[in-house]
């Protein structure tokens, strides 16, 4: 009978190669070759049964019917094609993508916007869709914002199909502003007498300890995002040829100084202490401790739904000398590369992203749709709340992005954010926060550049 | 077949000769079967311990954003982590603050708590395990629980200072404060040495203790004389693993700071996290890793060193 025992030295000779596998699997190249060309993608289409998988991330209850009324659609169009959706949370999104990208099991199409469009571009991970759609009768770009593909088109290459965008305004408390014996705002994004003065006045007329215990009950205003002021104050993160900061011109100086004021020196706006203590900004607005808050479309969905509340919305203030600003986050849907077929994922695409999808997005998810017909319809404009939804749509001739630029997330939250959390705290001047982000952000697009 | 005395013999001759002797029937049967009862866990270490580690060594060596190969950069990254990256300086800081006055405190408080519970007081199994509950809490739900605790505004502590006429700090909203805000936090949790230096304590047999009251000795030096030196493996046990786990220390910064204000609480683990979960810079993060483990191995290498000069083991040949 043959000897069954393992010897030591035969056991760990076992073990190391157990071992050396994993680690050479760990090491292996990544599958899915981002090189292939848009064209080349997959077999051409056929009866044969196709899976195909969405990726998305959020989960909200709205978020995953919406999602899985599109996977229908599909398979309704395509009887040998079942589609579903991947939803995951926000935080987790990139993660989950690169790593199915990695494994070689990339989704069949992905959501893109603002913080991960640039990301994937950057990484070369996505297909062009102006092939897939020039070679389409049934689609054309032409029935989106033209504003929405110009912003999105770089280097001739367009990435995300969009599907929805999200102006940013002043949301604002109507009885509030009636109790400050305030006129409702201007709806219009021209109006130079809605600015940074007028914008403070209000604010601080609406600013008000009603008990009298010496701590301020309501808050004129509330800014979760500085980047839009930002903008419309005329300056920037980068500068124009995006090789270096832009924070330390005086446009950016200024605009970042007047936020820091609003909470410091006016006391208009809640410190993140208070805010933590009493929710978001939307929570606060609820409760009426703050007055106004800036926030893209997506405030209307959660404030229709609360009974009895007087609310309406007006355009960004202007900035003295400066052009209106419509700060907008848009979003859609791409194809990443070394997806099983592109053919199938442009079927799935257009889906996500026609006239009914947008409807949807319009009705039910409360954002503004990418196509303007359907934005500028009774589906958005002729909703009876916000009484004035026009002003996100007026905002359209005047939509600025962030940058577009692969690494503007690291540089936002590496290097940028934390030194301007410290000015908006005052435990920094303005000055100094700028001039300690200054070549962090100069260093992260060196090696970008690769300077 | 040999006799048994010849083998023993021979594996005395072997010993003699420094050889490893060679192993019985019997021997070599017990060892197989230890390896296949451990093997679960020698698996589990080799294929998802060991070969990550090695695997992230690679990876430190080269520019790595997950969708392109690896490029090998030699040892750039660590030229860049070590003399070019004021945040990486920045999250040594941090950390090693917390570890320098989490341990020694949280030794301290533990070391107390256990030594009072271990006394025959009335309702004593109930406060050992009010002690040790906030220890099996999620540091999730612990975390959150702990944002409004140190909220300034609305947070109990700050209305507890308050009664006595002064107002509060800004806690976890303060770059100076966040740091001692969640070394502050993390001595909620001395549950766990607690129930480590209880068991110590309930091993330290009553003689020697009996035999120091004879001889003369009072509360305090039986507890130098006696409890400590007893105790000190146990000790050396816990300052090990608690020295370890502070160095590990995300998930509060993770929660309730973010690593703010201002990279006031950007501690190693959440400077890892941030360059491969958010920038997606995993060779850097490889080589940072790499970082934290060789400072862990390092400190935790000359904790177990220098044991041989304050640690007894009781019954041990020849040793101190």
């Amino acid at each position: 009978m043959a000897d069954q025992s393992l010897s030591r030295r035969r056991f760990l000779q076992s073990s190391a190669l157990v071992a050396g596998g994993a680690l050479m699997a760990a090491c292996a190249p990544v599958a899915g070759d981002p090189g292939t060309a848009a064209a080349d993608e997959g077999d051409s289409m056929s009866e044969e049964p196709v899976e195909l998988v969405a990726q998305y991330w959020g989960t909200r209850p709205e978020f995953i019917e919406d999602r899985e009324i599109l996977a229908q659609r599909m398979t309704e169009k395509f009887p040998n094609v079942t589609a579903s959706q991947n939803s995951v949370p926000g935080g987790q999104y990139g993660e989950k993508v690169l790593t199915a990208i990695a494994a070689g099991t990339p989704p069949d199409t992905m959501q893109l916007n603002h913080r991960w469009e640039p990301f994937f571009r950057g990484q070369e991970a996505l297909l062009n869709v102006i092939p897939f759609a020039d070679a389409d009768a049934e689609f054309t770009f032409d029935v989106f914002y033209p504003r929405i593909i110009e912003l999105g088109t770089t280097e001739g290459q367009l990435v995300t199909v969009p599907r929805g965008w999200n102006p940013f305004v002043i949301y604002y408390n109507r009885a509030l502003f009636r109790e400050a014996g305030l006129d409702d705002l201007t709806t219009s994004w021209e109006n130079d007498t809605w600015n940074w003065d007028s914008f403070l006045e209000t604010a601080q007329a609406l600013t008000a300890d009603s008990d009298g215990d010496g701590r301020t009950d309501v808050y004129g205003m509330f800014f979760p995002y500085w980047y839009p002021f930002l903008r419309l104050g005329g300056g920037d993160v980068l500068s124009d040829d995006q090789q270096s900061s832009g924070l330390g011109s005086p446009e950016a100086l200024a605009a970042l100084q007047w936020l820091a004021d609003l909470r410091l020196t006016h006391g208009v706006s809640p410190t993140p202490a208070e805010i933590e203590g009493l929710g978001s900004a939307q929570d606060l607005f609820t409760a009426g401790r703050v007055a106004m808050f800036t926030a893209g479309a997506w405030g209307i969905g959660a404030l229709t739904r609360v009974e009895g509340l007087d609310w309406d919305v007006g355009p960004l203030p202007r900035a003295a000398g400066q052009p209106p600003v419509g700060y907008t986050q848009y979003y859609g849907h791409g194809i990443p590369k070394g997806t099983q077929s592109a053919e199938w994922s442009w079927e799935y695409l257009k889906i996500i992203s026609d006239e009914e999808s947008n409807i949807t997005v319009a009705q039910t998810i409360g954002d503004v749709p990418a196509m303007r017909h359907i934005a500028e319809s009774e589906h958005f404009a002729g909703l009876p709340k916000p009484p004035t939804r026009q002003v996100f749509i007026d905002s359209a001739p005047h939509m600025q992005v962030w940058p577009t630029i692969a690494p503007i997330t690291e540089i936002m939250s590496r290097a940028i954010t934390p030194e301007l959390n410290l000015a908006f705290l005052g435990e920094k001047s303005v000055e100094d926060a700028v001039a300690a982000a200054g070549p962090q952000v100069d260093e992260i697009l060196a090696t970008f550049w690769g300077n | 077949m040999r006799s048994r005395q010849a083998q023993v013999g021979q594996t005395a001759n072997e010993l003699a000769a420094g050889k490893r002797p060679r192993m019985s029937g019997i021997a070599r049967k017990e060892a197989i079967a230890g390896y296949i009862a451990i093997s679960p866990w020698l698996l589990g270490f080799l294929i998802f311990q060991l070969a990550p580690i090695l695997a992230a060594f690679y990876i430190s060596s080269t520019e790595w954003r997950i969708l392109s190969a690896p490029e090998f950069i030699g040892v750039r990254n660590f030229d860049k982590l070590l003399f070019k990256d004021d945040l990486f300086w920045q999250s040594i800081k941090v950390t090693v603050i917390y570890v320098i006055f989490r341990v020694p405190v949280s030794a301290v408080l533990s070391l107390a708590l256990a030594l009072l519970m271990n006394q025959q007081l009335a309702g004593r199994r109930l406060f050992r395990t009010i002690y040790y509950l906030p220890a099996v809490i999620p540091l999730v739900a612990v975390s959150m629980m702990w944002i409004w605790i140190f909220n300034p505004e609305y947070g109990v502590l700050n209305s507890f200072i308050r009664l006595f006429g002064v107002e509060g700090p800004q806690w976890i909203h303060s770059s100076r404060w966040a740091l001692p805000a969640l070394i502050i936090m993390s001595l909620w949790q001395v549950g766990t040495g607690m129930v480590i230096f209880l068991a110590g304590l309930q091993g330290i047999p009553a003689h020697l203790y009996e035999a120091a009251t004879i001889d003369g000795a009072n509360t305090w030096q039986r507890f130098l004389k006696v409890t400590l030196p007893m105790l000190s493996p146990v000790v050396l046990f816990a300052l090990v693993m608690n020295v370890i786990g502070s160095f590990q220390i995300f998930t509060q910064a993770y929660i309730m700071t973010a690593g703010g204000p201002g990279n006031a609480t950007l501690f190693l683990v959440l400077y890892i996290y941030r360059n491969a979960f958010e920038w997606f810079h995993m060779g850097y993060a490889s080589a940072l890793a790499w970082v934290l483990f060789v400072v862990v191995l390092v400190i935790s290498l000359i904790m177990l060193r220098s044991s041989e000069h304050w640690v007894h083991y009781e019954g041990r040949i020849g040793g101190a």
